[in-house]
């Protein structure tokens, strides 16, 4: 609870003091690389909703971004501030692009692991279903090797049946 | 029962192996086998390539299919030219197991290129040894995006790899009979649990399989909890336990095991870590005969020496900071390194900004590994608690009467007197470790590394961790890549297997 309590403390001074380091959308990975500059300021940074909404055992909800090689954490207390964010980075699906405005922690005090407390995400751009396409020279090549395949172990059983008969 | 050593099994074959040289009809037989290994390849195959058909996976579905049919093909190729025209003897098993491990990295490796998340073959080459040598160290890209069905089949190679590539292929080499027991050898699997290593090798599959219900259903549970839906947590429970218990350290997504956020599943990880990094034997013994014997182990008495000691470096190194934060940071990172796992919940930047003293740690913690006779790699806890047995030895020997005569015995399974055979073996796979860990180191440094990161990296590859610095990436140099793969196999095999094969290569030069 004393923890939480810091938090929110930490989360309001930054707040009212405007001890903002703001770095500009898509650059988690500068921020990331400089840990220390950024450590318990308000940031913003933009990218991809991967994966899940993900429950912490401590009543909020996690969302974890990427962008360009970079990924993070971030937190919300509520479900509500990710309320907006429907589509999700996976196989063949874009996730919402988003920008994600909070404080960035080089050790999290109540989480103990670098992450972002989210304070209010924007949806920049809609994430989508990729089409998946598959070239006409990948799907003759395994069918090809289909053929082959079934052939050679035909002429295999073939073989073994002779055998067990001479 | 009287454990089996390696030393018992490779030195009185010594002098015969000096003088046997491989005839035709011999790399028949060998050619013979692998292709058996490479149709139990393609076999596995069809599990991911089930995954892309439940999931309407259509690019990976084609990528499964290719890699399937190639490799069944060329097995079935391999097995009808090359007929098997000898019993297999000590004199295959070692190329057997050395060649059988290049060729399943290779095969396995396809369908991760044909993926588009490889930069080049060479990277999915790279991924392949990794997940069979169970290392998991990764030069994928996008993770995030990548496909469940190549998600299983990274994940389903660690399953392959830490059980034994040829284990788990045994029941494919019925003819191999007594000769069974060299290719269990050869896959560095010191002691045999049962009389009998087909029974041996059932066991290590039941033990595996029990482990993974229970691993897949605590962690499928608290997945579902945490929000994900019910196929995909289970998918990803499933994928946990292959790569905890199997010690992989491959995680479905790029932030590895950071992605949860979660200390629970932390903690259920460590616990599979461990029991992964267990001696098989001992999980024999705890199960049937004395549950007494973990608290007496030789091998466990070791790890807590040697994990309490660099936990108190670790402790140190991280003074001032919260107890979560020490046992988020360095505690699993300490265990996930001991245990040869390499799951990490750190980025490149955060395991560097935990200071020099906690990365040497981790690299004394890697350098050591688990129990023999698990999944793990590295220098392992027998045969480093022998050679500081051996020092204390000496220590004693040296405060004693001249014509005294000492006897140390350690205990495991049973009391074994400390032979002078069993420090020099000991000694020889730790003289073989630290070389090649600091060759491996030197090569990185050549290239252009800092000193630890390329120590740290070296020692990941060989003692099959996976945890990174950041210089493998898939922008490292060419030359970087392979000489991390040829380490993660020597590493894995425990160098005798291919240094005995090498020995056979040179012998017929000699002819």
């Amino acid at each position: 609870m004393k923890k939480v309590v810091n938090v929110v403390i930490l989360y309001l001074m930054a707040l009212i003091s405007g001890v903002s380091a703001y770095a500009a959308p898509g650059r988690l990975g500068y921020i990331l690389n400089h840990p220390d500059k950024f450590d318990r300021k308000v940031v913003t940074v933009e990218g991809e909703a991967i994966g899940n909404l993900l429950n912490d055992n401590r009543g909020g909800v996690w969302l974890n971004i990427f962008d360009a090689g970079y990924n993070i954490g971030i937190y919300a207390h509520k479900k509500a501030v990710f309320k907006d964010v429907n589509n999700f980075g996976a196989y063949a699906k874009r996730g919402d692009i988003i920008e994600v405005k909070g404080i960035f922690y080089k050790n999290c005090p109540l989480h103990a692991e670098r992450d972002i407390h989210a304070v209010s995400v924007k949806i920049v751009r809609r994430g989508y279903a990729l089409r998946e396409t598959v070239s006409g020279y990948e799907k003759l090549t395994s069918f090809a090797l289909s053929i082959i395949c079934l052939t050679l172990a035909a002429i295999y059983f073939i073989k073994l049946e002779y055998a067990r008969r001479h | 029962m009287q454990p089996l050593y390696s030393q018992d099994i490779f030195f009185p074959y010594s002098f015969n192996i000096m003088t046997i040289s491989p005839d035709k009809k011999d790399f028949f037989t060998i050619i013979h086998i692998l292709g058996r290994i490479i149709l139990g390849l393609s076999a596995c195959m069809l599990i991911p390539f089930s995954v892309a058909l439940f999931y309407k996976e259509m690019g990976p579905f084609y990528d499964f299919s290719t890699a399937v049919s190639l490799s069944a093909a060329l097995g079935i190729v391999l097995i009808i030219l090359f007929p098997l025209e000898k019993d297999i003897g000590w004199i295959h098993t070692f190329f057997i197991v050395s060649m059988g491990w290049v060729v399943a990295s290779l095969l396995g490796a396809l369908p991760l290129y044909l993926s588009h998340h490889y930069a080049c073959f060479l990277d999915a080459w790279f991924e392949a040894m990794s997940g069979f040598a169970t290392t998991g160290l990764t030069l994928v890209k996008d993770l995030d995006h990548l496909s469940f069905a190549h998600n299983m089949w990274r994940h389903l190679m660690m399953f392959i790899g830490g059980q034994g590539i040829i284990l788990a292929s045994l029941s494919l080499l019925s003819q191999a009979k007594g000769s069974v027991l060299g290719l269990y050898i050869g896959e560095a699997r010191e002691e045999k649990i049962l009389p009998n290593i087909i029974a041996t090798a059932r066991f290590i599959w039941r033990v595996s399989m029990v482990y993974m219900i229970l691993g897949v259903s605590v962690m499928g549970y608290f997945l579902f909890r945490e929000g994900i839906i019910l196929p995909k947590a289970f998918l990803h429970a499933l994928w946990l336990f292959f790569a905890s218990f199997d010690t992989g350290g491959f995680a479905p997504q790029a932030q590895n095991i950071a992605y949860y956020h979660s200390e629970g599943l932390e903690l259920i990880t460590i616990v599979f870590m461990m029991l992964g990094a267990i001696n098989f034997n001992l999980h024999f013994w705890v199960w049937f005969k004395n549950k007494k014997e973990i608290l007496k182990n030789f091998e466990i008495h070791t790890f807590l020496i040697t994990f309490f000691l660099l936990l108190t470096i670790v402790f140190f190194a991280l003074k001032g900071y919260t107890s979560l934060f020490i046992f988020r940071k360095g505690f699993y990172q300490l265990i996930s390194a001991h245990t040869g796992c390499g799951f990490t919940n750190l980025g490149f930047a955060e395991l560097k900004g935990m200071g020099a003293l906690s990365v040497l740690a981790i690299i004394f913690a890697m350098m050591i590994g688990g129990g023999v006779c698990s999944t793990t790699g590295g220098i392992k806890l027998m045969r480093i608690g022998l050679v500081f047995k051996s020092f204390l030895m000496e220590i004693r020997k040296w405060m004693m009467p001249n014509k005294a005569v000492y006897k140390d015995t350690y205990h495991h399974l049973e009391d074994i007197i400390v032979e002078d055979k069993k420090i020099r073996n000991a000694f020889i796979f730790f003289s073989l470790f630290l070389a090649v860990y600091l060759g491996g180191a030197l090569i990185g440094m050549l290239l252009g590394y800092p000193a630890l990161p390329s120590l740290f990296e070296s020692v990941s590859a060989t003692a099959n961790v996976g945890l990174s610095l950041g210089i493998t990436s898939p922008t490292m140099p060419a030359f970087l890549k392979a000489t991390y793969i040829i380490q993660m196999w020597l590493g894995r095999l425990e160098f005798f297997s291919v240094f005995v094969s090498l020995g056979f290569i040179f012998s017929l030069f000699k002819k």
